[in-house]
Parts: structure tokens; C-alpha cells; sequence
């Protein structure tokens, strides 16, 4: 608790994390809501539904698959937010003062987990509470417990960007400069799909999926299809891709050991290197 | 005399060059000791080993007779090169991280900063302040845990006279309220100034440690010359107490030890038949012993 206050006077202070947050809610607003106004199927000759909210985009049990793979595309706001943090503290030579006055190393490194975890839990809850506005606005005469259905996916997108913000955070006691972690991080995660692309054309997914981000990104996969599947409309020829009912256990397991890995090494690296 | 610090054979190497060597010092409780040595001479390095942040390649230290831990952190305040704080946050906000990191039970951030003139702008984010106020911040800072040792390193760099001559009262003001005091310095009038105890280092040698007085006491010399200038050379050779004769000029200039002294070289010279002509006794300044120091190792 001492150490989450620590953090919390460090994050409180500055605009960057009220900003960020903001844009980001923000983001998800207006994306969640207008989520449904999409016509994804265009002008195509079986279009029987004149928008996502018509087809169903909104309704139990798609709701949170669908809901979750947008923001997706947003992790990397909350993400950089950390890197920012984290980078301060040896730019501004603060983590080593934090030392000088009392905390010890390790300390100081749980205390960026906690900030990684407390941002990706708003984040996450954030979804939560737009996604339960939209399950009443949307379903008629739903009980509390009918949330739940297929609520796997707000755990995958807990576990998708915590495992992100504890590869950030390796990568940035590692380099310690804000600028060279999110370039190195872009160009990994960009170079990584290529990687995996080219291991999987010559031995197959399963090789592919053990690279480190590739779990994470096994997790929300698109739920188009597998919406207009059911109502019986084929999108084979628009998208194509699979789009499996429920999250991966495997690659929940997978994606949680990286960011225990990445979490340990980070330890090890922060132990060892000066502040 | 009780010690609040050991240290004993430090040494740090980077790479196979050796930054700090065998140092070994003890701190006395109550002292106002100066960590004097020219840029690069391994002060920052041995502050930095002594307060956790870097590890020492050999040798050990002991703070009030036992380890660097959560407990001892608490009775030091340290500032490590320059003064380090959330440039985003206010001075007041700043304090409130290290009373929390220091788990301060009524942290008396309005005392700390009233003593060094911040009161008025504890609100301010602490990228608006000078330089000076900066220094004074990292002190209050220090001063919050109401520490028992106050370890301060350069703690006048790039201020102008006003700021330097502040910051000095504060550090004799701190002193006489029997708080311990370590300063690291290059400046020797800065020692010679606030310190009762100094450790002269040169490319992490220990050159002096003790008194500051002491630094000065055999550091007198004598000039004299005579007619008979080749006599005068001679009998000033067999002298015990003397240890170094140069000639500047037409003048000798003799060196040696304490017992060396005008009186007793006059009463010699004139016993073997040599008469002076001029005889003079100097002092060197602090600042010309401590670049001799550290200019013969």
C-alpha cells in the first residue's frame, strides 16, 4: 500500500497520466458506441442487416468479444504512459534518490508493478462498466448473471495488456530512454507478426505461437465472423480468418507465463544494472 | 570517540580501471566531515557505494554498526550529485514522496522548508525554481527524516557567492544542532571553511584523513638566505628536522617537520658560524598543501 501511494503521487502529478487515461476512455467511448452504427457488409447482395447493432454486435453472448477487440487497437496509449513513467525515474535520477531515501531496489521495481497493473486494471474496467451500460441498453430483460457470458474475453484483454505493460517494462529498465523503448517496441512487435508469418509458412502455427507477443495476440481474435456466422451469413470471402467462440486457455496460459517471464528477467536486469 | 560510519578497505573498480582503492575512513558522530578530493576522484563513487546505489568491488562499510537497511536509511539524509525531484511536481509534493518512501509519521515539511527559505514557494513545480533554491530544496529534503547524518555532495556547485555563502551558514547551522555531516567537495576553502574533519583523495587514493588542522600543521616553511650561501646550504643539510632545502631565487627554502621552527633554525645556524641575512616563516595555505597532496601521488 506504502508503495502504490508512492506511485500514486508520482502518477497524480503529472497531466500526461490524466491526459492519457482520458484520451483513452474517451477513445472507447466513442468507439464502443459507435460500434454498431458500422455497416461492415456494404453493398454486398445478402445484406440483410443495415448496421453491426442490427446484426447483433451488442447482444449477448457476442457482447464482449466484440467490445474488447476494439480497444485492442487503443493498448498502446496505457502502455506508453508507463514507459513514460518508469523512463522519468532515470531521467530525473528520482528511482535512485527513492533508494537513497529508503526503499530498496526491489521495492522500487514492485511499485512499477503495481503502476502496470493499476493502469491496465482501468483500462480494463473501464470496458467493463461501458460493456454493462451496453448489455441493458441492448438485451432485454437480462439478470446480473447473464453478464458473465463469455466474459473470458475481458480477462483476455486484462491478460493481453498487462503482458504488454510488463514487456514495456523489461524493455525499459533495460534501456532506460522513453523514445529508444517505444521504437524498440514498435519495431519488435511489427518485426515479430513478420517473424511469425514466415515461421508459420514453414513449420506451422504451433511454432509460430511460441514466439513471446504472439500468445497475447492469439487471444481476441476478430469476432465478425463468427457473429454473422450465426446469423447465417458467410464471411469467408471478406474476412479471412477464424473466429473461435471462446478465448484460448492455452494461449491465456501462454501469454500470463511470458509476462511472468518478463516480470522476473526485468527483476533481474533492474537488480543488476545501475540507477 | 563513537563512530556513525566504517569503512574499511573500499574499493571499486570499473572495468580494470580502479575508481576507488582500499579506502578505509571512520566517520566521527558529531564531526562536519569533508570528502576533498579534484573532479574524478572517486567522492561521488564512494557516496554512491555507501548509500546502496552502487556496489563495491571489494572491502565493506558499516553504518552505526551494522548494515545500510530500511532502518539506517531512516536516520540519514542524502543528496547524491545534483538535487534530484519530480520536476512536474510542487516542492511541497516532492516532500511528500520522501516522507512516504520514509515512512514519516508527522513529516514537518513547513519547518524543514521555513529553515531554508522555501516556505513561500513550496506550491511552485520545482522545474520553476533556480538552481539555488534547487540545492536548498534537496537540503530540506534531506533534513525531513530530522535526520542523524546529512550527506550533501558538492553542495555549492554552480551557485554564485550569495547562494554559496547561504548554503555554508545552513551547513554550520545544521552542525550545531549535533547533526553529523558529510560533504563531498572539490573546493577547499569549502572544507577549510565548514569542516572539523577532512579526507584528502586523489584517483581513489586516501592522501590525508583527520583534522583539518592537521592538514596545515606541518605545512609551514622557512625562507632565509645568508652571505655565505654554500655554508648556509651545508650546515642546513645535517639538521635533523630538516627535510627539503630549494633554492628560489637567491633564497633557500627549507622544509621539514613540526619541530622545524625560525627560533631553533636561527639559534643552530649561528652556533655552526653561519649568519642570515633574511629569514622569514611561512605558512602554506590549506590550498597550496592540497594541491601539493594531490599533485606528488
Amino acid at each position: 500500500m506504502k508503495l502504490f501511494k508512492i506511485e500514486w503521487l508520482k502518477l497524480s502529478g503529472h497531466p500526461f497520466f490524466w491526459v492519457g487515461m482520458g484520451l483513452y476512455v474517451l477513445l472507447i467511448i466513442v468507439l464502443l458506441f459507435s460500434l454498431g452504427e458500422f455497416n461492415i457488409m456494404g453493398q454486398q447482395e445478402n445484406n440483410t442487416f443495415s448496421n453491426l447493432a442490427d446484426a447483433g454486435v451488442y447482444d449477448m453472448p457476442f457482447l464482449w468479444h466484440d467490445i474488447t477487440y476494439i480497444p485492442t487497437y487503443l493498448k498502446f496509449i496505457p502502455v506508453f504512459l508507463l514507459i513514460f513513467f518508469v523512463a522519468n525515474e532515470y531521467t530525473y535520477r528520482t528511482g535512485r534518490q527513492n533508494v537513497i531515501d529508503g526503499l530498496s531496489k526491489g521495492q522500487l521495481f514492485l511499485s512499477k508493478v503495481y503502476t502496470a497493473l493499476f493502469i491496465s486494471l482501468i483500462c480494463t474496467l473501464s470496458i467493463v462498466v461501458f460493456g454493462v451500460i451496453l448489455a441493458f441498453m441492448y438485451n432485454e430483460g437480462i439478470g446480473l448473471s447473464d453478464l458473465f457470458i463469455g466474459s473470458d474475453y475481458v480477462l483476455a484483454y486484462f491478460l493481453e495488456l498487462f503482458f504488454l505493460m510488463a514487456f514495456a517494462l523489461f524493455l525499459t529498465v533495460f534501456l532506460k530512454r522513453s523514445a529508444v523503448v517505444v521504437i524498440v517496441l514498435l519495431l519488435y512487435y511489427v518485426m515479430e507478426a513478420i517473424g511469425a508469418r514466415v515461421i508459420l509458412s514453414y513449420f506451422g502455427n504451433e511454432y509460430a505461437t511460441l514466439l513471446p507477443t504472439q500468445p497475447s495476440r492469439e487471444l481476441n481474435l476478430q469476432p465478425f465472423t463468427r457473429l454473422l456466422q450465426v446469423r447465417g451469413i458467410s464471411m469467408d470471402d471478406l474476412l479471412d480468418l477464424n473466429s473461435p467462440d471462446q478465448v484460448s486457455r492455452k494461449f491465456m496460459m501462454l501469454t500470463f507465463a511470458y509476462t511472468l517471464v518478463f516480470l522476473a528477467s526485468g527483476f533481474y536486469i533492474f537488480k543488476r544494472k545501475n540507477l | 570517540m563513537e563512530h556513525i560510519l566504517n569503512i574499511h578497505n573500499l574499493s571499486k573498480d570499473y572495468g580494470h580501471i580502479r575508481a576507488l582503492n582500499r579506502l578505509s575512513l571512520d566517520i566521527p558522530k558529531g564531526s562536519v566531515f569533508g570528502l576533498l578530493g579534484p573532479n574524478g576522484s572517486g567522492k561521488t563513487t564512494t557516496l554512491a557505494i555507501l548509500l546502496g546505489i552502487l556496489k563495491q568491488s571489494e572491502g565493506d562499510f558499516s553504518w552505526f554498526g551494522g548494515a545500510f537497511d530500511f532502518k539506517a536509511k531512516q536516520r540519514v539524509g542524502a543528496i547524491l550529485e545534483t538535487p534530484n525531484f519530480y520536476p512536474y511536481l510542487s516542492a511541497y509534493k516532492n516532500l511528500e514522496v520522501v516522507a512516504q518512501v520514509k515512512e514519516l509519521t508527522k513529516p514537518k515539511y513547513d519547518e524543514v522548508l521555513e529553515l531554508v527559505k522555501l516556505r513561500d514557494r513550496a506550491k511552485s513545480k520545482f522545474k520553476t525554481y533556480s538552481l539555488g533554491m534547487k540545492q536548498r530544496l534537496a537540503i530540506a529534503s534531506a533534513l525531513l527524516c530530522e535526520p542523524e547524518v546529512l550527506i550533501l555532495d558538492e553542495p555549492t556547485n554552480g551557485l554564485d557567492p550569495e547562494g554559496i555563502a547561504e548554503i555554508r551558514q545552513m551547513i554550520k547551522d545544521i552542525a550545531a544542532r549535533g547533526i553529523t555531516v558529510l560533504i563531498a567537495s572539490h573546493l577547499l576553502v569549502e572544507v577549510e571553511k565548514v569542516c572539523t574533519h577532512v579526507a584528502v583523495i586523489k584517483k581513489g587514493n586516501l592522501l590525508y584523513s583527520g583534522p583539518v588542522e592537521g592538514l596545515t600543521k606541518d605545512s609551514g616553511f622557512i625562507e632565509l638566505s645568508s652571505d655565505d650561501r654554500n655554508g648556509l646550504k651545508k650546515v642546513l643539510q645535517t639538521l635533523p628536522e630538516v627535510s627539503k632545502v630549494e633554492e628560489i631565487g637567491n633564497l633557500l627554502r627549507v622544509s621539514g617537520s613540526a619541530m622545524l621552527n625560525a627560533t631553533s633554525l636561527n639559534r643552530q645556524l649561528a652556533q655552526k658560524g653561519v649568519y642570515l641575512n633574511h629569514l622569514e616563516q611561512k605558512k602554506t595555505s590549506l590550498e597550496d598543501h592540497f594541491l601539493e597532496l594531490t599533485k606528488a601521488s
